[in-house]
C-alpha cells in the first residue's frame, strides 16, 4: 500500500491491513494513534514516564488484538481509551499502596483534597489544569479528561468507562466543578489577572 | 472561583496541545508493532471450518474424486451398452432379436495403417 494513502484510510481498515502484514499500516496507526494514548495516559499520571510506559503497552495490546478484531463493533480508538484508563486505574491503585506502604510524607495529593494546587511552583496554565486535574477523584478525571480535552461525547465515553450516559454527565459536571475550585486563587498561574 | 468560561478556555488550550511520542517511543513502539505483526498470508487460504456434509464428502476421498468416478461409471455403461459383450449378445440372440447385429470397433487395431505403407 503506498504511504501517502493511508491518510485516507479508516482505523479500523488499517488494523486489518496491519494484520494482513501490512508494514506501512502499522506505521501509519503508530503516528494517527500514539498520540492521543499518550496525551490521555500523560492527563490521567501526570508522569510523562509513566505515560510513555502505558501508551506502548495499550498500543502492545493492539497489535496482539488485530488479528482477531471484531469490525464494526467498537471504535479502535474508543477500544484503546478504555484499555488506557484501565491500564492508569492499576498503575493509581499500585502507586497509592507504594505511598501508603512507604507512609511517605510527600506522597501525591489526594484525591479531592483541599488546596491541591497550593504547592504549584510553575506559573503555567497547563501545569495549573494538570495539577487541578490530579486532585480530581479518578473517575471524574477521567470524565473530564475524555470530554472536555479529548473531546468524545457522552456515549463514548460511557463505552468507554463503562457506566451510562447519565452517570457520565454527573461525574464531568461534578469534576468540572471540583476542578474550578481547585483552580481558585490560581488567577496569577492561569494568567487571567491582566484581563480581570 | 475560576469561572466556568476560564476552564473552557483552558480546556481548548490544552485540546489544541498534541502530545508528541519521543523518538524513542515511537522507536518502542514501531519495533513492538514489527515483532507482533502476523506473517504476510500466502495465496492459500487457511482451511475453513469443515461442516457436517464436508465432514461426509472427506470421508468418501473428496468430492473431486466422486465426481470423477461417477464420469468414470457414465462412460462404461455406455460403452458396454454398445459394444454388446458375450453374455449380453448371448441373452439377445436366445430372445430371437437380431436387429442388434451391427458391431462397432472402437478400438481398431494398426493392421491397416500397415497395410497401407
Amino acid at each position: 500500500m503506498p504511504r501517502d494513502m493511508t491518510t485516507e484510510i479508516g482505523d479500523e481498515a488499517l488494523l486489518v491491513l496491519y494484520a494482513n502484514g501490512d508494514r506501512d499500516a502499522a506505521r501509519a496507526l503508530t503516528l494517527r494513534l500514539l498520540p492521543r494514548v499518550l496525551g490521555y495516559a500523560a492527563r490521567l499520571l501526570a508522569d510523562r514516564t509513566e505515560a510513555e510506559d502505558v501508551a506502548q503497552e495499550a498500543m502492545i495490546r493492539l497489535w496482539r488484538i488485530a488479528p482477531d478484531w471484531r469490525q464494526g463493533e467498537a471504535k479502535v480508538t474508543s477500544w484503546l481509551y478504555r484499555v488506557v484508563t484501565n491500564l492508569c486505574t492499576d498503575r493509581l491503585r499500585s502507586r497509592r499502596r507504594r505511598a501508603t506502604d512507604a507512609l511517605d510524607a510527600v506522597a501525591e495529593p489526594a484525591d479531592g483534597a483541599p488546596g491541591a494546587v497550593a504547592g504549584l511552583i510553575e506559573a503555567d496554565r497547563m501545569a495549573a489544569l494538570q495539577a487541578a486535574l490530579a486532585s480530581l477523584p479518578e473517575r471524574q478525571r477521567q470524565a473530564v479528561v475524555l470530554r472536555h480535552i479529548e473531546g468524545l461525547t457522552n456515549p463514548e465515553i460511557a463505552e468507554i468507562m463503562e457506566i451510562g450516559v447519565e452517570a457520565v454527565e454527573s461525574l464531568t459536571a461534578r469534576g468540572k466543578r471540583a476542578l474550578a475550585a481547585a483552580l481558585s486563587g490560581q488567577r496569577d498561574a492561569l494568567g487571567y489577572e491582566e484581563s480581570a | 472561583m475560576t469561572g466556568m468560561n476560564d476552564l473552557d478556555d483552558l480546556f481548548a488550550e490544552a485540546r489544541g496541545q498534541s502530545a508528541e511520542p519521543s523518538p524513542a517511543l515511537l522507536a518502542r513502539v514501531m519495533a513492538d508493532a514489527g515483532a507482533l505483526q502476523p506473517q504476510v498470508r500466502s495465496m492459500s487460504r487457511a482451511p475453513a471450518a469443515r461442516g457436517f456434509w464436508a465432514g461426509i464428502g472427506a470421508m468418501f476421498a473428496g468430492g473431486g474424486v466422486m465426481a470423477g468416478m461417477g464420469t468414470a461409471a457414465a462412460v462404461a455403461g455406455l460403452f458396454l451398452g454398445f459394444v454388446q459383450p458375450a453374455p449380453v449378445a448371448a441373452l439377445t440372440e436366445a430372445l430371437g432379436v437380431t436387429a442388434l447385429e451391427t458391431s462397432y470397433d472402437f478400438l481398431p487395431g494398426i493392421d491397416p495403417l500397415i497395410a497401407e505403407e
